[in-house]
Formats: C-alpha cells, sequence, structure tokens
C-alpha cells in the first residue's frame, strides 16, 4: 500500500524539512515535507493528496502538470493548492506555523468531520 | 426500561420491559424482542434482554450484537439494576444510599475520545454494557463473557452480495411503515440510502439540519444544498429541522441531562433536532464510515507507516483529534492520565485480529458505533418518541462487508470503496464527487448561547481533578473577549465539552457525586 502524507509541503530546505517533519502538529495534520523530486515522484506512483503546499515557487512545475492532466481528465480528484512565500529572514518557527495554518484549513474551523478514524 | 432485581429474594420489579416464562427461567426483553437464550444476542439485530435464573440463581443480562440499543447496570450488595437510562440507575443507586463517585479515567477518556466509550461511564458505580458480550451476574459478582466473532474474509466475496444485504434490509424498513423520513446530510452514506428507497419506490421524505435564518446569515447553508440535489433527484420532499440559537439552547439541555454520557461531538445534537421533526421512524446513512471505511483510517495508517514502533495506543488517542494532547493543561494528574488512556486504547487495539487496518474497521464497527454512533441516535428516537433504523450498518450487512477483504472497502487514502463501487453510476456526480465534510456545526457561534449558569462550574471544580486555570480558559470571559469569527475551533470546542460535562454530571449525579478516591 502506497502511503503518504496526505498535506505535502514541497520545499528543498533540509533544516525546513527536518524541524517540520518531527513536529507533532504536521503529524496531527497528516503532512510533510517533500522535495519536489520526491513529489514528483510520489505523483507518478498514483499518490492522491489532499492539499499540495508550494513553498517560495518549490514543485511548481509538478502542480502544473497535475492540473494539465485533471483538466485533459474532467477535473477529478485534484488536490487543494497552495503558494506560500517566505523571506530570507523568516524564523523556521514562523514558516511552519504559516504551513500549519494553511494544512489546518477547514479542520481549524471546524468543518471537517470530528471523530477521526474511520468514523 | 429499568429492571431491578432484589438479589436474596429475587423479586424483580420492573418497567417498560416485556416478560417471559420458559425453561424455568423468566426473560424481560425489550418491547418485540423474542431471546431464545441469552447466547442468542450474539445473532439479535436490534434489543435488549435480560434472564433470571432463579434455580441457578444467576441473572444475565446484555444487548443486541452491534449494540443499537444502550444498555447499563449497576449492582450493590443487595440488587442488581439494568436499564437504559444512567440517569435512572444512578437514582436507585442514591435510593439505596450507595455514593457515587466519579471516575478520573474516565474522564480523561471523555476528554480524548470525545465520549466515554462502551464498558464503563463516568461514575465508578455504573457500567454501560459492551456489545458483543453477555454480562452474568452470581454470588455477589458481575462478570463479562465476550460473544465476539471474527469474520473470515474470502476472496470470492462480492460487492453484489453486500448491495443485495442491504437492499434487503431497506425492504425489511420499509415494509413496516407507511413511510419513513430519511435523515439525509447530501453525503454518500445517507443519499445511498434515499436512492435506495427511490429505486424500490418506497414511500419517503427527507430530513436535513438547517441553521435558522440568523446562524445562516452569520455563517451558510452547510451541506443544505447536496440534499437538496438528493430531494430533488428522487422526487422526495424535503423538510429542514431548523437547529437556531434558542433550539440549540433547548436541544443541548436536553441531550446534556439525558444522554448516555456526555458528548462532544456536532453530530449528537444534530440528531436531537432531526429526531425531533421526524414523523415515525427515521432512517440514517450510519455504517458508511464504520463498515465501509472512511477516509479517517488515514491518520492512523500514516503514522503508522512513518514509525511502525509507535505506540498504537498514542496514535489511537490522538487520532480522535479532540484533547488529548491538553490533558496535561486539563487535569492536575494530566500526564499520569495519558499513560492510563494510552494503556486503555492499547488493550482495545490489542482485542481484535489482523493487521492494523483490520483492527480498525473492527474498532469503529464494534467499539465506536456501540459506544457513540448508535446512542447518538437511540436517545434522540427514545425522548421524541420515533423509531431508528440504520440499514448500512444492519448484522447482515456488517458480516457480508466484512467479508470482503478490507483492499476493496479501503486503500490509503480512499475509503468507502464497496459503497463508492455499488453508487457512483446512480447518485448525482455532485454527491459523489463532494468533499467530505461530516456534519457541520458552528460550535464557534454555538457556545454563545449558553445561558451564565451553565458556566457556573462549581460541581466540576468540587472535583478537585481539573487545572484551576482550564476554568478561565473556558469561561464566559473568555468567550467574550473573542468575536466567533477569530475563536479558534478547538477553542469552542473544549467551552462545548466543559459546559456538557457540567450539565451532565449535575442532571444524573444531583451534584453529590465526589471523585473516587
Amino acid at each position: 500500500m502506497l502511503v503518504y502524507p496526505l498535506k505535502a509541503v514541497v520545499t528543498s530546505n533540509p533544516e525546513l524539512s527536518s524541524a517540520y517533519n518531527s513536529d507533532s502538529t504536521s503529524m496531527l495534520l497528516t503532512s510533510e515535507c517533500l522535495t519536489p523530486e520526491a513529489l514528483k515522484e510520489l505523483v507518478a506512483q498514483g499518490a492522491q493528496f489532499e492539499k499540495i503546499v508550494s513553498t517560495n515557487g518549490e514543485g511548481e512545475e509538478v502542480i502544473g502538470e497535475l492540473i494539465m492532466s485533471a483538466q485533459s481528465q474532467g477535473m477529478d480528484g485534484l488536490p487543494q493548492f497552495e503558494r506560500l512565500f517566505f523571506g530570507d529572514g523568516e524564523s523556521v518557527e514562523s514558516i511552519m506555523k504559516q504551513i500549519h495554518g494553511a494544512c489546518a484549513g477547514d479542520e481549524a474551523r471546524g468543518m471537517s468531520s470530528n471523530f477521526e478514524v474511520s468514523g | 426500561m429499568l429492571f431491578k432485581i432484589d438479589l436474596r429474594s429475587f423479586e424483580v420489579e420492573q418497567q417498560g420491559w416485556d416478560a417471559r416464562a420458559a425453561n424455568g427461567k423468566t426473560f424481560y426483553t425489550s418491547p418485540g424482542l423474542r431471546l431464545a437464550s441469552m447466547a442468542s444476542l450474539a445473532d439479535c439485530p436490534a434489543g435488549q434482554g435480560v434472564e433470571v435464573d432463579e434455580r441457578a440463581r444467576t441473572v444475565s443480562f446484555g444487548r443486541d450484537y452491534l449494540g443499537k440499543h444502550p444498555l447499563a447496570y449497576a449492582s450493590t450488595e443487595s440488587h442488581l439494576f439494568v436499564g437504559d437510562e444512567v440517569s435512572e440507575l444512578t437514582a436507585c443507586l442514591r435510593a439505596s444510599g450507595s455514593p457515587l463517585t466519579v471516575s478520573e479515567p474516565a474522564l480523561a477518556l471523555y476528554f480524548t475520545a470525545g465520549y466515554v466509550p462502551q464498558g464503563i461511564t463516568l461514575y465508578d458505580q455504573v457500567h454501560t454494557c459492551e456489545n458483543v458480550s453477555c454480562y452474568r451476574w452470581r454470588e455477589g459478582r458481575v462478570s463479562q463473557t465476550s460473544l465476539f466473532e471474527p469474520i473470515e474474509i474470502s476472496g470470492e466475496q462480492k460487492v453484489s452480495t453486500v448491495a443485495e444485504s442491504i437492499r434487503e434490509e431497506v425492504s425489511r424498513v420499509a415494509a413496516r411503515r407507511q413511510g419513513v423520513d430519511i435523515w439525509c446530510s447530501g453525503g454518500l452514506d445517507s443519499s445511498s440510502m434515499v436512492q435506495e428507497f427511490h429505486e424500490q419506490a418506497f414511500p419517503a421524505e427527507l430530513v436535513t439540519l438547517g441553521y435558522g435564518s440568523d446562524m445562516t446569515v452569520k455563517f451558510g447553508r452547510g451541506e443544505a444544498s447536496y440534499a437538496e440535489q438528493m430531494a430533488a433527484a428522487c422526487d422526495y420532499k424535503l423538510r429542514y429541522a431548523e437547529l437556531d440559537g434558542a433550539r440549540f439552547r433547548e436541544l443541548h439541555h436536553r441531550m446534556a441531562s439525558g444522554h448516555i454520557s456526555p458528548v462532544i461531538d456536532n453530530c449528537g445534537l444534530a440528531k436531537y433536532a432531526l429526531a425531533s421533526l421526524t414523523r415515525d421512524c427515521a432512517v440514517t446513512g450510519e455504517g458508511g464510515d464504520p463498515v465501509f471505511g472512511g477516509v479517517k483510517n488515514d491518520f492512523m495508517v500514516y503514522n503508522y507507516s512513518r514509525d511502525p514502533k509507535a505506540p498504537l495506543g498514542n496514535l489511537y488517542a490522538l487520532a480522535h483529534k479532540r484533547f488529548f494532547g491538553f490533558l496535561k493543561d486539563i487535569f492536575r494528574r494530566g500526564e499520569q492520565l495519558q499513560d492510563e488512556v494510552r494503556a486503555y486504547f492499547k488493550r482495545r487495539i490489542d482485542r481484535y485480529p489482523g493487521d492494523l487496518v483490520r483492527k480498525l474497521f473492527y474498532l469503529n464497527a464494534i467499539d465506536k458505533q456501540g459506544g457513540m454512533i448508535f446512542p447518538e441516535a437511540y436517545y434522540p428516537a427514545k425522548r421524541f418518541g420515533i423509531e431508528v433504523e440504520h440499514p448500512l450498518t444492519s448484522l447482515q450487512v456488517y458480516r457480508e462487508a466484512f467479508r470482503l477483504p478490507d483492499a476493496r472497502r479501503y486503500v490509503y487514502p480512499r475509503g468507502k470503496l464497496a459503497l463508492l463501487e455499488l453508487y457512483r453510476d446512480r447518485l448525482p456526480r455532485s454527491i459523489i464527487e463532494r468533499k467530505k465534510s461530516g456534519t457541520i456545526v458552528p460550535i464557534q457561534h454555538y457556545v454563545r448561547e449558553f445561558p451564565e449558569q451553565a458556566f457556573d462550574f462549581a460541581p466540576l471544580r468540587n472535583l478537585n481533578v481539573f487545572s484551576e486555570k482550564i476554568f478561565d480558559a473556558v469561561g464566559p470571559a473568555a468567550l467574550r473577549s473573542t468575536a466567533p469569527e477569530q475563536m479558534p475551533y478547538k477553542a469552542a470546542l473544549l467551552t462545548y465539552a466543559f459546559v456538557t460535562l457540567n450539565a451532565w454530571l449535575t442532571a444524573t449525579g444531583k451534584q453529590d457525586a465526589r471523585l473516587s478516591a
């Protein structure tokens, strides 16, 4: 069974990846940082993401391909996309907070179902 | 329904049960139910039963296999009390002079899972009966026997066989009535029920949740448009159970005072609202998630694949997405309680056979349905004098669905594969393709409807288990300091959790309960 983060965060920044992937909020959100190459590989294997967050333009190429492919097949199963841009001096903590906010989305607003684990 | 037996004389006093003598025993069953023996609970689709064997001096009791009808019990040296209303059992205990004590681990489970799991209540002295179980009182002690039967997977099992069992169950439900009200959110599960009734030309109307005009202006229409599409597609009349602010107050009071346990779940109140508008019989789409594998196995599967050594009890506690991570802030002994909760869930997971996905299927079909989902329909139905049926999770559908290889129902991260296979071409495309939302209740707005006295947390403070700071976080001042639009959902939910707990304990314990030693 192919298992992957449902909310993929595209970045090549190893410091951000390391901090984000070991954070408990990321775990609760089933979210993980992926390099653009890893994202491409997972898409090729048939991964169906709920959301893809592109940071500083990374992963745009794969996102573009996903949109084109979905358009040609009638827009079924397209994930949500969000683009976030961060300045050079921005701290990893601040960046993570913004990404978590983007990934939480509906769940944070109470729009998603409230009892998890198949139910 | 209340059953009392004097354990010395075996004299019985009861209300609401059908009584029948056979083979030297007396059977007390929920109205209309016939049980040949307590072992036959394993094949019982819905109901409760008590068997008194005066010769052997035993009292056996239990409920239907999947647990559609709840049951609880309490015992003293001289009496055994069995019934479906916890508040009646606590009243019996009080009348017999037995003190009530509140269980701290049960409170921790409430804040972790959003409900108190079956087998326990918030009171040490009152126990709910687990499903797939039979209980027996003998020589001053109550023991529990599991009736659980694992279901063998068959590679030959067909989705069409599951479809047949769904259809048969719908026919059985429809045949007994002039018409039903289908609780329809416009999601896949309830819409599939609408479609089944429509295709078999059974009379039905739909009932969906509305929010009243004020709340709709602030919040929107929720899922109503999908229910409207289903009503139009099947030419059924649609009615709206409006859960406006005043109705929220009334129904919350009703639910918090009489439910089997306090519940932190949006669906609970919604079902009281739906039941209040239902004519005679409600049909729900319950079962779609637990029996057919909703998307929410994902959290467990994803995190387990990342770290197969991660303690499953911890993951399962977190997977409920309530307040497990906050127990340290809520309770004085939060860290120890977290350990107890982890251990509790580990035991529950260990009970079931198979790999993680199979275990999750059992946990959700048996533990969660029996502990939370079914009571959320049973009690509103009882309060409003209606019946409620769940064709998607009838005993037969459950058994046929579990014979399918799990991968026919769930492949990460896609769930309900068998249901989609059955209904993809029969339901409107918008219903099939919509994002799952669950029942939407804008709790940030509703918590402002609680009257001032709902925030009198003295009974909770007196338990001496909660951190003092937490009462500031869930008090009216905290509510007033934030506009609903800015209020984090989790903060609103925690306020709801405390107000609900407070109301439930006050109603069932008459504020005299203290923490167990």
